[in-house]
């Protein structure tokens, strides 16, 4: 493996999270639309102090960053809920993660490989309005790559 | 010139797409593995992935778009990570279940859904070929075209070994 200066060889770990509730929209239908909803983020550690947390979008500044997106919703719709969560920039190939009511037969975490991270519904097809924070959080691994 | 030294974890990942199912449904299917590696040594071809030794490796496959038909929502299967070579799963399976909110007739097995290995160098002579697959003991698979289960990955992880 090549040396870099600019690089140190330990891990950076970034977490972030919202402290305050927040609602998630309310939307009922059959059809899948694209949307633009972003959980709200307030609270942001880190391990060496290097990320920042501004519009809900924790930036990793100039570091790429293996980053895990999770949430935790416990609405009820006639329909269920469905939409999926991801993050708005991603190195690499599109990643979103159904959220799904009724079952629980796929990973509902989304992931990413950049420098930043804001967490965002951009499909639905329903959902409810609940109530789910503090259980928005989104965990980063700074890799380099 | 000054440097400012940034910390980072010394290893790489790629996403494939983990889609469509090809050969046999609705029982056991294997799944469709898409895409490019630009940041590790693996290689995807005819849906495998291989691995060159040199490495350790950790692999999470979960599957979106693969559930059961729509009359049978009782159902349990499970996500393999497959070793082609040797004819073996590896890691942990995905445990799968569905069943209807309110019915005392569905699997109430719970588990991670997403299959995960962690293969290490010491068990890679010069290569190893994997594929992602489902076993269905009780079939009834089809794949989803629903717009929200298109986008399901396999992470691959390149460790220093």
């Amino acid at each position: 493996m090549s040396y870099d200066p600019r690089e140190t060889r330990s891990s950076e770990f970034i977490y972030a999270w919202e402290s305050q509730s927040q609602s998630l929209p309310t939307r009922s239908g059959s059809t899948i639309d694209n949307y633009n909803y972003t959980f709200n983020l307030d609270t942001i550690k880190d391990s060496h102090t290097v990320a920042t947390l501004a519009n809900d979008e924790v930036n990793a500044n100039g570091v790429s960053a293996l980053w895990v997106g999770d949430i935790r919703d416990s609405g009820t719709n006639s329909t269920g809920n469905q939409f999926s969560i991801e993050f708005e920039d991603n190195d690499l190939i599109r990643m979103a993660s159904n959220q799904d009511e009724r079952w629980a037969y796929r990973d509902d975490q989304c992931y990413s490989v950049h420098s930043r991270a804001k967490l965002k519904i951009e499909l639905i097809r329903a959902v409810s309005g609940a109530t789910i924070a503090p259980y928005v959080r989104i965990l980063g691994v700074c890799i380099g790559q | 010139m000054t440097y400012s030294t940034r910390p980072v974890a010394p290893f790489s990942v790629d996403f494939l797409r983990l889609y469509a199912a090809s050969g046999n449904l609705p029982t056991d299917p294997i799944l469709t593995i898409t895409g490019t590696t630009p940041n590790t040594n693996a290689t995807v071809s005819s849906n495998e992935i291989t691995l060159p030794a040199g490495s350790h490796w950790r692999i999470e496959a979960s599957n979106q778009a693969v559930t059961s038909q729509d009359s049978n929502y009782s159902e349990l299967f499970f996500l393999d990570i497959y070793d082609v070579n040797a004819a073996a799963n590896v890691g942990f399976a995905g445990v799968i279940s569905e069943s209807i909110p309110g019915s005392d007739t569905g699997y109430l097995t719970r588990g991670r859904a997403t299959a995960c290995a962690l293969i290490l160098n010491s068990d890679i002579s010069t290569s190893i070929t994997l594929r992602v697959q489902i076993i269905a003991p009780s079939g009834n698979l089809k794949t989803s075209s629903d717009g929200l289960k298109l986008y399901g990955i396999v992470k691959v992880m390149e460790l220093p070994a």
